[in-house]
């Protein structure tokens, strides 16, 4: 009976998300103090059309510049739906094809390594919320914290040093080149998706504990237990359905967490996804390359509550009423 | 619109004066389907240093009455007068001096009064809000001067509620309700939440305040006996109406009610039952009559200051 | 009153770190080079001279991380003090309130729980500039909707307490019984988060400084990282010049997780949350 509004408020919060960030991108290159043109040109470009006022009244023409900003924001809609993201000087491509092939290679190494630590972060978690007293159980927990506390990077830098430099057993990093097979692919990815998977299983062996003890705690959990139904048995009835909607809710955090995380992997592997770019376009000042590649970024997040969001409730009618 | 229509005011204001008045107040509170009609449309005073007890069963609606009167909850439709001035169009200045007037002390003492507050500071908080002292010291006096009359040391002022018991915090935010000397202080349940001695203790202390500083005093309970022993009227409550209001002694000697009646013999029952009877009570009333079903009686007067709303005293 | 505060394990723990790293930071107040003198030779390796060897340009890293310490310390504390305040001011507003302005508030931090905050914060700072204000104002700006949620939860608890009810009774206004009643009520929360997102910023500062945007003239132990990866300490081989600062960076953050968490058992061993990530 309810199901309609809530479906439509869930949609709606959703679309204006997306509207948000849609707004945000536009904003902030002409909100920030300096010349809103470096932002929107980036700033070889922007030199260049200094110089040349030709290219100046080109480039101003084609974003609409001189028109009044509500025009401007119409003017950028189009763009958008078209598919023009603007130009990169650095690549010297078109952005929206660099962002398309960037964000593959993101995927190809975020998407894995989530589904690989939510079972291994999910198993270990339930293991060490049931019974959290014992010494081994603790000290597991405890380095799972200090996991978490490390910086993804910094791992990565570890783990170069060790397996690539010492070892000499994978390559250093960069992605390979076109038309490689998936061995070489899997030998690039197996570091960089490695200390990925182990932080975000920490992460999520964290949080799962946490839910456990919680869960283990009320009374018909303590009730099932003394009818002497078998642990095994019991948490995948007890613990594990009725914890299922806050942790697909944990998923979808999960999922900007592994984000913020691969950003900053990739770059120390030099593997050309998402977050290379956003660092090469720090170091270009190649801002609307820039905006862009967080623009999909955030976009995906969006997306992956949304579908987060999805299915819990699909699995849990009663988030229905909410 | 005079209260006198209502019979409340002018006819009986030869002794006392009106203080706190409503009228054809009703209270409808939203619920998962559909609302609940806790108060329907009551009207009656209470006067100036007068104790008046309102009694009635959980779920009768007084504590949603008392707290409309306190101006704690708005009313659906209806208004609450105080001194004849409406609540609904008083200024913020007119509310401030209501409140400082008009004093509630709730059921629970539990997270009464702030938990991270110490005991002397809640006290006095109320006097510090309305400027009444122009320094510590006389601030002190008056605080010291309340809490000793209910039996709480300068040791446990100095106390935060979570290191006291109920029955002291209870007795901290009644100190604190007289503190600054209000004209009316409705008792919601005041005691029933404590242990039976202390109840009586509390309950001694409280009235010894009322005669000696002469504040109307309206004490909503369930207690029966209570409500004799303490109160020169009393207004018996059902399902959101008041269906007997008379002085305790005609109420006492010569109850017309048969709800009224059945309180005083002890038998507390009132239950949820299916009947869609106009008069609540008829489920269970054993001097039921047909028309009882069709239509509520409105307001009898019996006599002065004596109404009761029953067909068969009809 | 109740002096009898005895910190728990983990607490003391934390505690032992933190205070490590705070010693580290009054280290470097000493004068230059009395733990190593600049060499001229890059990345030489670790030796009596220079503890922790020295890095690309010849610098001591052992003094570098001691004045690297104090930078990351610094952001951390007032990234997380611009946060904490932030997400308390939004949190407590909309806990005490009803409608429009709770809906409003409910719905920006909702908003800014869903948009990733790193790369938020890696396109403000990048516009910004890479200086120290600019640094504190992104994490300071962008790290507070956590906190402004639990705050609102816990302040929507206490606003709907009895005492509130009997606060308004005795004439007390809104805004006096939001700072007055209400505030002292969240404290508690309050000083918890504030924990949790000193351990969060230094994880952010480190992550801005890697990517180059933190402040060249204050460099933090996130910086050092970012010349180990730009300037070949890494290809190279010169671990020691990579693996203190991040070894550094982990233990601090570690260091208020723990103190973080024993508070926040502490004050209700219900719900539980980590405030980190790198």
């Amino acid at each position: 009976m309810e199901t309609p509004i809530f479906l439509i408020k869930k949609i709606s919060r959703y679309a204006f998300l997306v509207f948000a960030i849609i707004s945000v991108n536009f904003l902030l290159p002409r909100l920030m103090p300096g010349d809103p043109l470096v932002f929107l040109f980036g700033e070889e470009v922007y030199g260049a059309a200094m110089r040349d006022p030709a290219l100046l009244n080109s480039l101003t023409a084609k974003y609409g510049l001189d028109l009044p900003v509500s025009e401007q924001f119409f003017v950028y809609l189009q763009h958008l739906a078209r598919g023009d993201l603007g130009y990169s000087f650095s690549y010297g491509r078109p952005i929206s094809e660099i962002v398309i092939e960037r964000m593959q290679l993101t995927l190809m190494m975020t998407v894995p390594s989530t589904i690989f630590s939510l079972v291994i972060g999910t198993a270990l978690g339930l293991s060490l919320g049931w019974e959290p007293g014992k010494l081994v159980k603790r000290a597991v927990s405890a380095g799972a914290l200090l996991v978490h506390s490390v910086p993804t990077y910094w791992l990565g830098m570890l783990s170069i040093t060790i397996f690539s430099l010492w070892l000499g057993l994978t390559p250093v990093g960069g992605a390979p080149p076109g038309g490689a097979t998936l061995q070489e692919y899997l030998s690039h990815l197996a570091l960089p998706m490695s200390v990925l998977t182990l932080f975000n299983s920490a992460y999520v062996a964290i949080m799962v504990r946490g839910l456990t003890i919680e869960v283990s705690d009320e009374p018909f959990v303590i009730a099932a237990l003394s009818k002497g139904l078998k642990p095994i048995r019991f948490i995948s009835r007890h613990l594990l359905r009725p914890s299922l909607p806050p942790l697909l809710s944990l998923i979808a955090i999960e999922m900007g967490f592994a984000f913020s995380g691969a950003l900053l992997v990739e770059i120390v592997f030099s593997w050309p996804g998402m977050g290379y770019t956003m660092w090469q376009a720090v170091t270009e000042r190649d801002y609307p390359l820039l905006q862009a590649a967080f623009t999909m970024v955030a976009l995906i997040v969006i997306g992956a509550n949304a579908i987060a969001d999805a299915l819990s409730y699909i699995v849990d009618p009663r988030m229905r009423q909410a | 619109m005079s209260s006198d229509m209502f019979g409340l005011g002018l006819d009986r204001s030869n002794t006392h004066k009106t203080l706190l008045s409503c009228i054809a107040v009703t209270k409808r509170f939203k619920s998962g389907k559909g609302s609940v009609l806790a108060v329907d449309g009551i009207s009656f005073a209470v006067r100036n240093g007068e104790v008046i007890a309102l009694v009635g069963e959980s779920g009768s609606g007084k504590t949603t009455l008392a707290k409309i009167m306190a101006a704690l909850i708005p009313p659906t439709s209806g208004d609450v007068y105080f001194e004849s001035l409406p609540l609904s169009s008083m200024s913020r200045l007119d509310l401030m001096r209501f409140r400082k007037r008009v004093q509630f002390i709730p059921q629970f003492p539990d997270l009464a009064l702030d938990p991270t507050w110490y005991l002397y500071d809640s006290i006095a908080e109320p006097l510090r809000i309305h400027g009444m002292v122009n320094s510590r010291a006389q601030e002190l006096e008056i605080v010291r001067n309340n809490s000793s009359r209910f039996g709480l040391s300068i040791d446990q002022l100095r106390r935060k509620p979570r290191d006291l018991s109920g029955g002291e915090v209870q007795r901290a935010v009644i100190a604190r309700a007289l503190a600054i000397n209000p004209d009316l202080v409705i008792a919601d349940e005041p005691t029933s939440m404590l242990d039976p001695s202390t109840q009586a203790k509390i309950m001694r202390q409280l009235l010894d305040a009322h005669s000696e500083r002469g504040f109307a005093l309206l004490l909503v309970t369930h207690d029966l006996d209570l409500a004799k022993a303490v109160s020169e009227r009393i207004c018996v409550m059902l399902k959101g109406k008041i269906v007997e209001e008379g002085s305790t002694d005609e109420i006492f000697s010569n109850p017309m009610h048969p709800y009224t009646r059945s309180l005083m013999r002890g038998e507390i029952i009132m239950k949820e039952d299916d009947w869609q009877a106009a008069c609540p009570y008829y489920g269970q009333c054993s001097d039921r009559l047909d028309r009882c079903t069709s239509s509520y009686p409105p307001e009898l007067k019996i006599c002065k200051e004596r109404f009761v709303r029953c067909w068969r005293v009809a | 009153m109740r002096f009898g505060y005895s910190p728990s394990k983990v607490e003391l723990l934390g505690i032992a770190l933190v205070s490590a790293v705070v010693t580290m930071a009054l280290f470097s107040y000493l004068p230059d080079g009395l733990f190593g003198a600049p060499s001229k030779s890059p990345y030489s390796p670790p030796s009596l001279q220079n503890l922790l060897g020295t890095n690309d340009i010849g610098e001591d890293v052992f003094s570098v991380l001691l004045r690297g310490s104090r930078v990351s310390l610094t952001i951390g504390f007032l990234g997380a003090a611009v946060s904490t305040l932030i997400g308390t001011l939004i949190g407590i507003i909309a806990g005490s309130s009803r409608g429009i302005l709770d809906d409003l508030l409910g719905s920006l931090t909702d908003l800014f729980l869903v948009v990733p905050a790193l790369p938020l914060m890696i396109v403000l700072a990048a516009y910004l500039g890479p200086s120290f204000i600019n640094v504190v104002a992104v994490i300071g700006l962008l790290w507070w909707p956590t906190t402004a949620r639990l705050v609102r939860a816990r302040a929507r608890q206490v606003t709907e307490s009895l005492f509130v009810e009997g606060l308004i009774g005795i004439g007390a206004r809104k805004l006096y019984i939001i700072f007055r009643h209400i505030l002292p009520n969240v404290l508690g929360i309050v000083f918890a988060r504030f924990v949790l997102a000193v351990s969060s910023s230094i994880l952010l500062e480190a992550g801005l400084s890697f990517i180059g945007l933190g402040d060249p003239q204050n460099p933090s132990w996130g910086t050092m990282l970012h010349f180990a990866m730009t300037r070949g300490a890494l290809l190279y081989g010169a671990w020691w010049t990579f693996i203190p600062p991040g070894f550094c960076i982990s233990l601090t953050s570690l260091g208020f997780i723990l103190i973080g968490m024993g508070i926040e058992h502490r004050i209700s061993s219900g719900t539980k949350s980590v405030g980190g990530f790198a």
